[in-house]
């Protein structure tokens, strides 16, 4: 993974003492709090129900495990014990005091961490598949493509004012496990009609009020012209994105409102006058960049590897965790391991600091060392040997991270919801633990095979609620929470905005509505159908009558 | 967190507002330094507690709490400050304390509802 | 206002403002420096050329730099108006200034912003500030110099990284 030089570590030292030197200017009066918002806020740190909040960058969801010692340790010495894993592969700490945050920017800085643009108006963490450099369907790292993006956007002096948020996610694949077409841009590595690296751009794509999926702007764009390209669009943004009301303020409203076509012409014309002006990254220096993106020294394994054959075959839980939550490695003897952070009736994302040391150190002794955050709010082992999956699940098991539901019913996606978070209309969390020990049982859960809940407490959507196969969104009608349900929603390369289905229900009745909707699709799928493509080939009436239908 | 440790209430429909009588009016705010949710109290202080809150039920009591939420943000105590409605007693199903109308508030109260291990307090 | 130049490298000084704003309807002094705003400019540029000593320009985020492009050799200063801080257009309207349309005159920052905005405004072009009398010249000394590399490349002085890597000057 890539390592701070000193010019890195710089930077954000430097950010340090300049955050240090505001918060002392806050708290002594001489910045008002309408001017330290937008300032702190660049440096991932909001107020929210009950504390500030800070928002650590995971950059790429990647991480070591030293740095994941030293998340757990910012839990322990500065917070309530634990933190919370986002959907933008980023990490949360609920209880903060502003008067300590220049010291636990420092801390961070230690090891290479920041909160750097993880809020307010400005480019954000820039989040790629979980599964870089290990899928075997990738055609290049993505992670390389977006450590060049976060060093050209970070404290870009010409888009840290911009309209509203502005968040940029990267596929290596044609599958699209980083969801990026939901993202004001979308960046998919492909290949040139020569064969040549470039990218097909999407632009415009968003969830919130007004979900879109992103148009595609640009089917081939040359590797090498990857930052002029942006800076384009983001220049076209810049000066033509609406600054009149926040909710029509991001790029899809801009995209929307002038066309698709009418955007690409401007954002070509506005890139052929400056693509040669040197903003597009040196070729030395991009190579430099993907030295650190290498294959680690993998051993030579042959298949099958019978340690895990026998394992399986001696044991039934393990045998089911292997089947959800480990995944193809490209190099023989190998597999990836997705931790899922989602006990049934526990709360999605959150990891104790105890729970972090052990996944470091299972990292250490496993996975080289790496972690990876993946925008379902779970964590990855990337490294495994496939003769070392056995004890890692007792380890996990150890934790309270074992279960075998990585991509099925109780894989469930939920922001903090009101419980958390300022801007919440109702309660996410306790309706996610609800449905999760509704379907706790795993032969059940294997049965109903992958399904992807997404909850959101309010419409700004953080949990994704559009692109879930079930969408669950939380609303406040006269004081008494409700949830509508939508159905049909995709996060992949397939995105597909789901269907409201009507009315909203009460939280326990819900779970109800959920678990007719299940047996509807148990009942009416053909075999080996999963529920997005049963869904896709009846339509949305037996699913919304079964969950109208009162016992 | 054991899920049996959890009240089956915590989430059932919450109480509908148009059936809570309001009792009066408490004013609220987070503490610059460490964020902390406060009230304001009989003394002209910030308390965490919120059965310490004064209240008021008078119009010109709710622009006495008003001004001293602006008097806390020019002298740099507080931040986000708002007004809030508590119940009437008779409506709170508690015989002490001040319980916030809104659900918000009484999450901001007491705690995530989701981790009662949190808690400042005793659920309102 | 006190108005104070911003370079990299230099020590930000306030030195009065030899320029004026004019007022709606009024017209300049023989000779003087005299400022208007955009729409005013685009109507009068050529009796206000004739009369004053020098012209210069106030525009808003709204406003496009490109139409300005005719006149800019004539310019003295381009003023931007910071109605709101937040208005982050005026951060492309100074870089398309400079490294576009090659504005040699001061580019002038005025209006709503922070001292913790004018490394951003340096970067992108800015060459002086118009500051209110609460402004502070510490923090604004203390802010410039706060950050002495930049990722992005750009046309003005300060050191770049990956030119700075290219050299063989890293780790």
């Amino acid at each position: 993974m890539y390592i701070y030089d000193k010019f890195d570590q710089t930077v954000v030292r430097e950010r340090v003492a300049a955050f240090r030197d505001q918060v002392a200017r806050r708290l002594a009066g001489e910045l008002d709090e309408d001017h330290f918002r937008p300032l702190r806020l660049m440096n991932g740190l909001y107020l929210q129900l009950h504390a500030y909040m800070l928002r650590v960058a995971i950059p790429y969801g990647t991480l070591s495990s030293a740095q994941l010692r030293r998340l757990a340790y910012i839990a322990r010495r500065y917070d309530r014990g634990y933190g919370h894993f986002t959907t933008r592969q980023n990490i949360q700490y609920n209880w903060i005091k502003l008067e300590q945050a220049p010291d636990i920017l420092s801390d961070l800085a230690d090891v290479q961490m920041h909160g750097i643009q993880t809020s307010g108006n400005c480019i954000r963490n820039v989040t790629a598949d979980h599964f870089s450099g290990v899928a075997g369907d990738e055609i290049d790292d993505p992670r390389v493509t977006s450590e060049i993006i976060r060093q050209w956007s970070t404290f870009h002096p010409e888009f840290s004012f911009l309209p509203r948020k502005f968040k940029v996610a990267v596929t290596g694949a044609a599958q699209d496990r980083a969801a990026i077409k939901y993202h004001d841009i979308g960046i998919q590595i492909v290949r040139g009609p020569n064969d040549e690296m470039g990218y097909a751009i999407y632009a415009g794509g968003g969830m919130g009020r007004t979900p879109v999926v992103a148009p595609l702007i640009r089917a081939f764009l040359p590797q090498a012209e990857l930052l002029s390209y942006l800076e384009a669009i983001l220049r076209v943004y810049n000066r033509y994105g609406r600054r009149d009301n926040i909710f029509k303020a991001r790029i899809k409203i801009l995209v929307r409102d002038i066309g698709a076509a009418e955007f690409t012409r401007q954002v070509e014309e506005e890139w052929r006058q400056i693509r040669e002006t040197g903003v597009n990254l040196p070729a030395a220096e991009e190579a430099r960049i993907r030295r650190f993106f290498a294959p680690p020294p993998y051993d030579s394994v042959t298949e099958p590897v019978a340690a895990l054959t026998q394992a399986r075959a001696a044991n039934p839980g393990f045998a089911r965790w292997v089947e959800t939550n480990v995944h193809t490695h490209k190099v023989p003897g190998y597999a990836i391991v997705t931790i899922s952070l989602k006990p049934p009736g526990g709360i999605p994302g959150d990891a104790t600091a105890e729970q972090m040391e052990a996944i470091a150190d299972l990292a250490d002794r496993y996975s080289f060392a790496e972690i990876r955050v993946s925008h379902v709010q779970n964590l990855v082992l990337p490294n495994v040997k496939q003769a070392d999956l056995f004890a890692i699940w007792q380890a996990l098991g150890k934790i309270g991270f074992a279960d075998a539901n990585s991509g099925m019913i109780g894989d469930i996606i939920a922001c903090p919801g009101l419980d958390y978070c300022a801007l919440a209309n109702a309660r996410s969390i306790p309706i996610s633990q609800a449905i999760s020990e509704r379907f706790a049982d795993p032969t059940r859960s294997a049965e109903i095979g992958p399904l992807q809940i997404k909850i959101s407490g309010c419409i700004n959507a953080c949990g994704h609620h559009h692109a879930g196969h079930i969408g669950i969104l939380g609303v406040d009608r006269a004081g008494e929470e409700l949830y509508q349900l939508t159905l049909g929603g995709a996060a992949d390369q397939t995105a597909e905005i789901g269907q409201l289905i009507g009315p909203g229900f009460t939280a326990p009745d819900a779970v109800d509505a959920i678990e007719r909707i299940v047996d509807t699709y148990l009942k009416l799928r053909q075999p080996g159908e999963e529920f997005l493509a049963a869904y896709r080939r009846i339509g949305v009436a037996p699913f919304k009558e079964a969950a109208y239908a009162r016992g | 967190m054991p899920r049996d440790e959890i009240e089956p209430s915590v989430i059932s429909a919450g109480r509908r507002a148009g059936r809570v009588a309001v009792g009066g009016k408490i004013a609220s705010a987070n503490r610059l330094r460490d964020g902390v949710v406060v009230y304001l109290d009989a003394a002209g202080g910030w308390t965490p507690d919120v059965d310490k809150a004064r209240v008021e039920t008078s119009p010109e009591g709710e622009q006495e709490l008003k001004a001293a939420l602006d008097a806390g943000m020019r002298a740099n105590l507080v931040l986000d400050t708002a007004v809030i409605d508590i119940r009437a007693p008779e409506s709170n199903g508690s015989s002490r304390g001040n319980a916030p109308a809104r659900l918000r508030e009484q999450i901001r109260a007491v705690g995530p509802t989701v981790r009662p291990d949190l808690a400042r307090r005793q659920p309102l | 206002m006190p108005v104070v130049n911003v370079a990299t490298g230099e020590t930000p000084a306030a030195h009065a403002d030899s320029w004026v704003r004019l007022a709606e309807g009024e017209a300049p002094a023989a000779n003087a420096q005299v400022i208007v705003p955009f729409a005013r400019f685009k109507t009068e540029h050529e009796q206000l050329f004739a009369k004053a000593g020098a012209v210069g320009v106030e525009i808003g985020g709204a406003d496009q730099v490109e139409e300005l492009v005719p006149w800019l050799s004539r310019l003295g200063l381009i003023v931007l108006q910071f109605g709101v801080f937040k208005d982050g257009r005026l951060f492309t309207s100074a870089r398309l200034l400079r490294e576009r349309f090659h504005f040699k005159g001061d580019l002038r920052a005025a209006g709503d912003f922070l001292p913790d905005q004018a490394i951003f405004m340096l970067r992108s072009g800015v060459s002086s500030l118009e500051v209110g009398e609460k402004f502070s010249l510490d923090t604004l000394a203390r802010v410039i110099n706060a950050y002495s590399l930049r990722y992005q490349r750009a046309l003005d002085a300060q050191p770049v990284i990956v030119d700075q890597r290219l050299r063989g000057n890293g780790s």
